[in-house]
């Protein structure tokens, strides 16, 4: 366990990252080819994802005890961020909300590309009658804007972890399966294709093997992309009351409380979770436009 | 033309058939979720006899495909239900509200397109040179900057320590009559909200296809035969430019929208999005539907206009 | 070109800033509340028939315009200036009842009368299960006879003898509905028209509805045909708030007056430019409703576990970490502020309940729990736990709670608590009873503090399905026999057997703008507005109105 001062040296949202640093610097810029949209994005997410998965154990604060004593205090020396209108430590609750926030938002996206690619593929490879229904069924569900859809069942889901990874995830895969589609004819009349078919490669075979190669980079740039959306969706659905239910809470919800608070100029709550919300989102967005930048694609 | 009307019919149906797919999926879980709207109605204190009553009233005690096929037939009959929350036929709560959001938004789009009509065109002649880059960077972090943060910063500042603007509503509710300038002031701060979230993105793509006029062929012959660069650029490059911003504009009226759900909550402003959230916190499902509905047919309707709006820029469109 | 941006923008800002100068600050004599306050968060006025409804909302408005038959006053007393009834009496003890309504005028000048009353009888009895108050209080069931007896006179004749003090308190606060408004409407079509404002324009109370925009706020003004005493203040508009937030709202200036929560007091008050008004009462407290029924905690049942759970909770502790100091300690069904309805050991805080985990634990090793290795009691393998819901968002209560979550594991009794929607908490209640164990619910008495509602085994509001054949004796009792005897037996058994658990509710604060006057006595414990209390001074009073 840490003594005071560290821990309290920790609140600096920078410790996480000192550790090795400029190792990790390093790293990323090899990785990101020099280019410094990709890096910048890929520093602060990597700053976003530390403060967030050991952040919490660094700092070490309980996030949900209760001091009465200093309700909604400025932040000090012993709260760095402040307390909230129940004298929680709002930089405890700032790490833990980022962890919440990150376990719903990233596997969410998982469910999102995997169903995504998988309906792209399978419209795009399959028969054209197929493909025809496929893509009804998609403008189906592009008719309405995702944020509507997910207040709506928002409001008739039971909400936990689960079902919001779901809802989120069912909801937002549309745009990348139509991508893939797209993608998919255009490359399934190419040469290679044609070549592992007549070698007896079955259809999946071909898809997995050779059609999500050629794509892999269109497909980690959206990948990206996906991330921002889902962090940005979760954080409004939450802000909005319908996402992470108490007593956990997530960056929009922390920001929901800040507003309601904002009558006693309680700007503390406010700014942090709105500064890692816009952080995050700009993270994915850098870092989707680096990679864009970088290999050239759309 | 056929093509056009093909197109139509094609969006049309999808939106049918995507509003089929939401109310059946929201008569089934509404079915298997816990509780009732009718204590909400009732209160606390209500009777249990009185509960039962009003759940046997509203159709709440039938089995849920019933329900199901009676929302249908009341639909077939222009009837939307009526509102657990606030007790007043659905269709008429909804229209009372989207004229506010109407407001709003034509407002916000109109000070959004000049602005990024502006912001834009100075991007795409600017585009790899300083001011460009400054420019598209401030476009990046600011579609990265969510509505409802902004919206709260520009409360905290400009409501509560400045206090030069309203917190919330539409309304003084000091004033016997509301007058055009009360309700102005109160829809700045939203407005505001609205043109952060909304200029970003057109100002980018626009910026994106002046660049691309410039570098066409079109505009080195112009240039060779001695147009001024303000002429061309006014007589080409803005007008060919515009048309993909017409589309974009389309495409992105649903996220407007959407957005619109999240700043009208930031700021209580009493208009669809707003009903939208209350409704869904209430767990009102006729006016839930209700909106779904709504914001569907609009959805549609924006897309239809951007194709109409494409096709008058684009004469070559109205051959095709 | 590239400054057009900011400068739009700019020109927006000033042009909307210039246009708010020209219009007129506010005008005179209107106050604007939030709907709810001194009891509960905004929320919309869903209704206006007080047939219909019990909503607190819905009844601080209800009440401007229909005049109750019966008005309680802070001391829970008959207060016939407020009533419709100038007198009420009860020659034989109990069983025939007599009003004399006063010769006042409906707000379009048709006179009232006792027409009006036995219609608003006759139309709670055709509602029948439809009335939202059916069988509370005796009404209707227990009216055989509703007589006109005269133009103002009203007989009302019940098939039993009823202790007067309760039937007065519990029964009567009727509001009496125009008969030439509602008359001829089917029971559909009142409920079709709950926000009708061309249905509820006629007024006999201090107010008329002027405006009802539904959701949002409705504006009621002065009525100049009223028969009491007239309103000092000219308008009064209802701000629903809905989403919006009531400090937040009354520091941009929108509204006149918010509930302060306890927690934010202090910072609250240190707000420039406000005045703070402490309320009376509360009339209520916490109830933690224990479910007899639960097949998970059957312990429930023993009236000891019972006992344990309230001695083992710290109230003190509670009143000081949750509510500030600004709430009593109570352990009986009558809330310490209802001084006069307070028996003898009720008024000296029931000592044998005070906190007393000595004594907690050894009433749960009488029954056989022993504290096991991880400090929790278990019996037969069984664990001595349970699970509390308490209302999603209600952040004093959720304190409240945790502060007894900690004293309960000090005597081995583990509880775990959950947030659930009050919509949920309600079906929860509502139903059998099978699914739950615990679960919180904030009560305000609003008439005569007798308990057959929530502790009769057929009383309404018995979620925790609680039986015992003396309970109900007692609440009979309560509603036969007339004196202070039956009230006092049954809130000492109660107090005893602790069939919920009773805890503090706080007393609620409101900060206001100076020049508001008179928040106190709008404010009656009981939950009811009188609006016509209001005054105003300096600016509230009257800004000049500008032309335009």
């Amino acid at each position: 366990m840490l003594d005071e001062t560290r821990s309290l040296d920790a609140t600096r949202a920078d410790l996480p990252v000192r550790i090795g640093a400029s190792s990790i610097l390093a790293r990323l810029l090899r990785l990101s080819g020099g280019n410094a949209t990709l890096t910048t994005g890929l520093v602060i997410a990597a700053l976003i994802l530390l403060a967030s998965s050991i952040g919490p154990v660094l700092y070490g604060r309980d996030p949900f005890a209760l001091h009465t004593a200093s309700v909604l205090a400025a932040p000090d020396g012993r709260y760095p961020f402040g307390t909230d209108d129940l004298g929680r430590n709002a930089f405890a609750r700032l790490l833990v909300a980022g962890r919440s926030t990150l376990y719903v938002a990233l596997p969410a996206t998982l469910v999102a590309f995997t169903v995504g690619t998988l309906y792209g593929l399978a419209s795009g490879l399959g028969p054209r009658l197929l493909d025809q229904a496929l893509m009804r069924l998609l403008d189906a569900v592009l008719a309405l804007p995702g944020l509507v859809v997910l207040i709506f069942f928002g409001a008739i889901v039971p909400l936990n972890t689960g079902s919001l990874i779901l809802l989120l995830g069912l909801i937002s895969w549309p745009s990348l399966a139509r991508l893939v589609r797209n993608e998919t004819l255009a490359q399934r009349d190419r040469d290679f294709v044609h070549a592992s078919r007549q070698l007896g490669g079955g259809l999946a075979h071909i898809a997995g093997t050779h059609l999500l190669r050629v794509m892999a980079p269109v497909l980690v740039v959206n990948f990206t992309f996906l991330v921002g959306d889902m962090i940005f969706a979760l954080s409004a659905l939450s802000f909005l009351g319908l996402g992470v239910q108490p007593p956990h809470t997530s960056w929009g919800g922390l920001l929901q409380e800040g507003l309601d608070l904002v009558a006693l100029d309680a700007w503390w709550l406010i700014v942090p979770p709105g500064l890692m919300i816009f952080a995050a989102m700009l993270a994915t967005s850098l870092i989707g436009q680096g990679l864009l930048a970088r290999g050239g694609t759309r | 033309m056929t093509r056009i009307f093909w197109g139509i019919g094609r969006k049309l149906g999808s939106a049918a058939l995507s509003l089929a797919i939401l109310i059946t999926l929201t008569f089934v879980l509404v079915h298997v979720a816990p509780g009732s709207p009718v204590y909400q109605i009732l209160g606390p204190k209500a009777s249990p006899a009185s509960i039962r009553e009003l759940n046997h009233a509203l159709g709440l005690d039938l089995p849920f495909w019933q329900q199901y096929f009676r929302w249908w037939f009341d639909l077939a009959h222009a009837r939307l239900g009526y509102s657990y929350s606030v007790q007043r036929p659905v269709g008429s709560l909804i229209l009372s509200y989207e004229l506010n959001t109407l407001a709003l938004q034509i407002i916000s789009l109109v000070a959004s397109l000049l602005i990024a009509f502006a912001l834009g065109l100075a991007h795409g002649v600017h585009y790899d040179r300083t001011l460009g880059r400054v420019i598209g960077g401030l476009e990046l972090a600011l579609y990265a900057l969510p509505s409802f943060f902004s919206g709260t910063l520009l409360i905290l500042f400009f409501s509560m320590r400045l206090g030069w603007f309203p917190a919330g509503g539409l309304e003084n509710l000091r004033l016997a009559h509301q007058t055009i300038a009360s309700n102005a002031l109160h829809m700045a701060l939203p407005c505001v909200t609205i043109v952060l979230l909304t200029v970003p993105a057109l100002s980018r793509y626009f910026a994106q296809s002046v660049h691309e006029e410039l570098g066409r062929d079109y505009v080195r012959s112009a240039a060779a035969r001695g147009a001024s660069p303000s002429r061309i650029l006014v007589h080409h490059v803005i007008r060919n430019a515009m048309r993909p911003l017409v589309t974009v504009l389309g495409l992105s009226l649903p996220s407007i929208f959407a957005g619109g759900v999240v700043v009208e909550t930031v700021f209580a402003y009493p208009g669809l999005g707003w009903l939208l959230w209350r409704s869904a916190l209430a767990q009102d499902y006729p006016v839930l539907i209700g909106i779904v509905l709504v914001i569907g047919i609009l959805t549609v309707l924006g897309n239809l206009l951007a194709d109409i709006a494409n096709t008058l820029l684009d004469p070559r469109a109205a051959y095709a | 070109m590239t400054l057009a941006g900011p400068y739009t923008t700019g020109a927006v800002l000033a042009a909307a800033m210039l246009c708010a100068a020209a219009a007129p600050v506010q005008s005179c004599g209107t106050v604007v509340l939030p709907s709810g306050l001194g009891q509960a968060d905004p929320q919309a006025v869903s209704s206006l028939n007080p047939l219909l409804t019990s909503l607190v909302y819905n009844m601080q408005v209800m009440q401007q315009i229909y005049r109750p038959l019966v008005w309680l006053d802070r001391h829970v007393n008959f207060d016939p200036d407020l009533s419709l009834a100038s007198a009420v009496t009860t020659p034989d003890g109990g069983r025939t009842w007599h009003f004399t309504i006063k010769p006042w005028l409906w707000s379009d000048g048709v006179p009232v009368t006792a027409a009006d009353v036995l219609f608003t009888f006759a139309t709670i009895r055709r509602l029948g299960p439809a009335y939202v108050s059916s069988g509370i209080g005796g009404i209707p069931d227990f009216i055989t006879d509703v007589r006109v007896d005269g133009r103002h006179g009203v007989t009302l004749t019940l098939d039993r003898r009823v202790n007067p003090d309760w039937f007065l308190r519990t029964s009567l606060n009727i509001m009496v509905m125009p008969e030439h408004v509602y008359r001829g409407l089917t029971l559909e079509q009142m409920r079709m028209r709950q926000t009708d404002t061309d249905l509820f324009r006629v007024s006999d109370g201090p107010f008329v509805l002027e405006e009802f925009a539904v959701g949002r706020h409705l504006t009621l003004v002065a009525n100049p045909l009223y028969g009491g005493t007239r309103p000092a203040i000219r308008r009064l508009v209802v701000d629903f708030l809905q989403g919006g937030n009531a400090l937040q709202a009354l520091r941009a200036g929108e509204i006149d007056a918010a509930d302060v929560p306890f927690r934010l007091w202090d910072l609250a008050r240190a707000l420039p430019g406000f005045v703070t008004n402490r309320l009376d009462g509360p009339f209520g407290y916490m109830m933690l409703y224990l479910n007899m029924r639960s097949e998970t905690a059957p312990f429930l049942r023993d009236v000891r576990v019972r006992q344990a759970v309230a001695l083992a909770i710290d109230q003190d502790a509670i009143v000081a970490l949750a509510w500030h100091g600004q709430a009593g300690v109570v352990h009986g069904p009558v809330p310490p502020a209802m001084t006069a309805f307070l028996s003898d050991d009720a008024r000296h805080g029931y000592t044998s309940l005070r906190h007393d985990p000595v004594r907690a634990r050894a009433l749960l090793d009488d029954a056989g729990w022993h504290v096991g290795g991880d400090g929790i009691r278990t019996r037969n393998g069984h664990v001595l736990g349970f699970s509390i819901g308490v209302s999603a968002g209600a952040v004093d209560r959720l304190i409240e709670f945790q502060v007894a979550q900690r004293d309960l594991a000090a005597v081995g009794i583990a509880v775990e608590l959950h947030e659930i929607e009050f919509n949920d908490l309600s079906a929860t209640l509502e139903g059998n009873g099978h699914d739950w164990e615990g679960n919180v619910l904030g009560w305000t008495i609003s008439g005569f503090p007798d308990t057959g509602q929530n502790f009769s085994s057929d009383g309404s509001s018995n979620y925790g399905h609680y039986e015992d054949a003396r309970m109900d004796a007692l609440n009979r009792a309560v509603q036969s026999d007339p004196g202070r005897q039956a009230l006092d037996a049954a809130q000492d058994y109660t107090a005893a057997q602790q069939p919920v658990i009773f805890l503090p509710d706080g007393a609620i604060s409101l900060l206001a703008r100076p020049g508001l006057h008179g928040l106190r006595e709008m404010e009656n414990p009981l939950g009811a507005w009188s609006p016509e209390f209001l005054s105003l001074s300096g600016d509230l009073a009257c800004a000049p109105m500008r032309p335009g």
